[in-house]
C-alpha cells in the first residue's frame, strides 16, 4: 500500500517520513490480526513474529525470535515439512498443523505460506499465518456427534428406512431393511428400489407418486425376501431437500403389516364361515315357524334365508312365521330392507310375520336411522312372540297341575 | 393395540364391511362406550362402509380414538376414490337414493353419531368423517 502522498503532520521532522509511516503503518495491521503471523528463515528459525502468535504460543517476541519454528507444534516433523514444502513450492495453502501453548493447551490451525523476497527477487524467508480453527473443529466433532445420533435413531428404527434417489435408485437403508429384504447395505445401495417388491412396477408408480406430489401415505406393497417369504407392509414416504430446497430424493419408511393382514384374512374366512351356516328355520307347533337369524344379514345370507323361510312356510302350511334377530349385532338400513322384504314376500302367502328378539339398543338405532318397522309386528322376546303366535292360532297354553281350573268351568 | 394409531379397512367387498363393523366395535367398546352408542357407532360404519362398497366399489376405513378439549370418543374416516356425489343435500335427504336402497344411510348416520363432516367431487370420491363423544 503506497501512503507516501498522504501527509503526515506527526513525524514531519523525520529524513524519510513517508517510508518510515507506511512502514509503522504495514506494521500495525500485521500486529491487529487475529491470525498468528509468522517469518520463518531458510534455517527453520523463526525471524519476526506478531502479537497474535504471542498469544497462541503463550511466549514473548523476544523468546521465540531465533528459536526453532516447529518447536511450537504437537508434530514439529509435519511442522518442519510444512515451511520446507513453502521454500520449494513457493506456497502451501489451509496446512493443518496444532500449536502447543506453553500452558499445555492445544490450538487446532490451518496455515497459509508463501515465501518472500528481498529487492533482488532472492527468496529470503517464508512469511506463514495461522487461522484458529478450534471452535469450526468444536462445531463440526458436535455435528458428527448429532449426525451419529440421528444415525442411531434411524438405525434403531424397527420400520425398514430407505432413501431413494431421483433415479430410483436406492441410496441409504437402515438395518430393518437388511432384515426385511434380506440382503446386507452394500449389496442395497446403488440398485433399483423397485426390484424388491412382489409388483415392481406398483414400486415405481409410488416413489414416482412422491416426487410428483411430494408425499404418499400408507401405500401398500409387498417386500420380497430372498427366502421367498413376503412381507405386507404400508409405506409413508416424503421428498427430502437440500439446504436450497431443491429436491433431492425420497425418504420412506415400511410398516410391517402381516400380523395385521393375518388377522383380517381370519376375520374374514370366519365371516364366511359364518356366513356358510344354514339359517336354519324349525317347526316348533304345528302353524308356527321360527327362524333364529344369528350374525350379520348381507344380501346373499338374505337371499338363502328368505328362500327357506318360504318354503317352510308353504311345507308347513303355517300361518305364523317368527323371525328372531336377537343374535343379529347389528342392523343398518340394508338389513332392514332385506328383512322388511322378507316379510312382505311371507305376508304374499297370507302368512304373518311376528319379528322377535328386538334388543333396546337395536330399537333406538333404528327409530334414529329412521327406519320404519310399524307395520310388522315385534316383541322384543321369542316367548312373547310365540304367545303372539299362539293367540293367533287361538291356542292356549293351560298348565297341568291346574285341574281345577277345567272343573271351575261349568 | 395402540391407541393412537388409526386402524384401516380396506373395502373391497361385502365380507370386508364385517371386518370394518369388528373393528369399530372393539374400538368403541374398549374406549368406554355404553351398549346403545356401540350399536349405534357400529350401524353408521356399517351404513357408511357399505356405501363404499356400492358405489364405489373399494376403499378406507379408518378408526382411531380422538381428544378435544376434555372430551375423548372415537373418529371414523371413509374414504373412497368413487364417483362422487353429485348433490350433497339431496344425499343427506332421507329417503332419497340412486341404488335401490332405502336411502336413509347417510342421513341416518348423522342421525347416530354426532359429527359429520361430508366431502365429496364428482369423479373424484368422496370423504366422510364421523365422530361420537362419550358423555359426561
Amino acid at each position: 500500500m503506497k501512503t507516501s502522498q498522504k501527509p503526515s503532520n506527526r513525524s514531519g521532522q523525520n529524513a524519510a517520513p513517508g517510508n518510515e509511516a507506511a512502514s509503522a503503518y504495514n506494521r500495525s495491521l500485521i500486529e491487529a490480526s487475529l491470525d498468528a503471523m509468522v517469518t520463518i528463515g531458510p534455517d527453520g528459525r523463526i525471524t519476526d513474529v506478531n502479537g497474535a502468535t504471542e498469544s497462541v504460543t503463550g511466549r514473548s517476541r523476544t523468546e521465540l525470535i531465533g528459536t526453532d519454528f516447529s518447536g511450537y507444534f504437537t508434530e514439529p516433523a509435519k511442522a518442519a515439512a510444512g515451511y520446507q514444502r513453502v521454500f520449494r513450492d513457493g506456497q502451501v495453502r489451509d496446512y493443518p498443523l496444532e500449536i502447543r501453548h506453553s500452558d499445555g493447551h492445544v490450538t487446532s490451525v490451518l496455515y497459509n505460506a508463501s515465501v518472500y523476497k528481498d529487492a533482488e527477487g532472492k527468496v529470503i524467508g517464508v512469511f506463514a499465518a495461522a487461522r484458529d480453527i478450534t471452535e469450526r473443529k468444536e462445531a463440526e466433532a458436535l455435528l458428527a456427534k448429532a449426525s451419529a445420533y440421528t444415525r442411531s435413531l434411524i438405525e434403531a428404527s424397527i420400520d425398514p428406512l430407505v432413501t431413494i434417489g431421483p433415479d430410483g435408485k436406492v441410496t441409504d437403508i437402515n438395518a430393518a431393511t437388511e432384515i426385511a429384504t434380506g440382503y446386507p447395505r452394500s449389496e442395497l445401495i446403488g440398485t433399483d428400489f423397485a426390484g424388491y417388491f412382489t409388483d415392481p412396477a406398483k414400486a415405481r408408480a409410488g416413489y414416482q407418486q412422491v416426487f410428483r406430489d411430494g408425499q404418499v401415505r400408507d401405500y401398500p406393497l409387498e417386500m420380497r425376501h430372498p427366502s421367498g417369504k413376503v412381507t405386507s407392509v404400508l409405506f409413508n414416504a416424503s421428498v427430502y431437500k437440500d439446504a436450497e430446497g431443491k429436491v433431492i430424493g425420497v425418504f420412506a419408511a415400511a410398516r410391517d403389516i402381516t400380523e395385521r393382514k393375518e388377522s383380517e384374512a381370519r376375520i374374514k374366512q370366519q365371516a364366511n364361515e359364518i356366513l356358510e351356516l344354514s339359517t336354519p328355520v324349525m317347526q316348533v307347533w304345528k302353524g308356527v315357524v321360527v327362524a333364529p337369524l344369528i350374525g350379520s344379514l348381507d344380501s346373499s345370507r338374505t337371499q338363502q334365508f328368505m328362500e327357506r323361510l318360504l318354503s317352510r312356510i308353504v311345507e308347513t302350511n303355517s300361518p305364523v312365521a317368527l323371525v328372531d334377530i336377537m343374535g343379529v349385532p347389528t342392523i343398518d338400513t340394508q338389513t332392514a330392507q332385506h328383512l322388511i322384504e322378507a316379510i312382505s314376500a311371507v305376508k304374499l302367502l297370507g302368512s304373518q310375520v311376528v319379528l322377535t328378539g328386538v334388543r333396546p339398543a337395536i330399537a333406538q338405532t333404528l327409530v334414529h336411522l329412521g327406519v320404519n318397522l310399524s307395520d310388522i309386528s315385534t316383541r322384543s322376546s321369542l316367548a312373547a312372540g310365540l304367545q303372539v303366535a299362539f293367540t293367533k292360532l287361538e291356542l292356549e297354553v293351560v298348565k297341568k297341575s291346574q285341574p281345577g281350573r277345567a272343573e271351575t268351568k261349568p | 393395540m395402540s391407541i393412537a394409531l388409526a386402524d384401516e379397512i380396506r373395502i373391497d367387498s361385502e365380507s370386508d364391511i364385517v371386518v370394518a363393523r369388528k373393528l369399530v366395535r372393539d374400538t368403541a367398546t374398549s374406549l368406554g362406550f355404553g351398549l346403545t352408542d356401540v350399536t349405534r357407532i357400529v350401524t353408521a360404519a356399517s351404513e357408511l362402509t357399505r356405501n363404499i362398497y356400492i358405489y364405489a366399489g373399494s376403499g378406507i376405513m379408518r378408526c382411531r380414538p380422538v381428544a378435544s378439549d376434555a372430551r375423548r370418543g372415537v373418529e371414523l374416516v371413509f374414504e373412497d376414490k368413487g364417483p362422487g356425489i353429485a348433490d350433497i343435500s339431496k344425499a343427506m335427504t332421507p329417503g332419497y337414493t340412486t341404488s335401490r336402497g332405502m336411502g336413509m344411510g347417510l342421513p341416518g348416520s348423522k342421525r347416530l353419531m354426532d359429527e359429520m363432516d361430508l366431502k365429496s367431487a364428482v369423479g373424484q370420491g368422496t370423504t366422510v368423517v364421523v365422530r361420537k363423544w362419550l358423555h359426561k
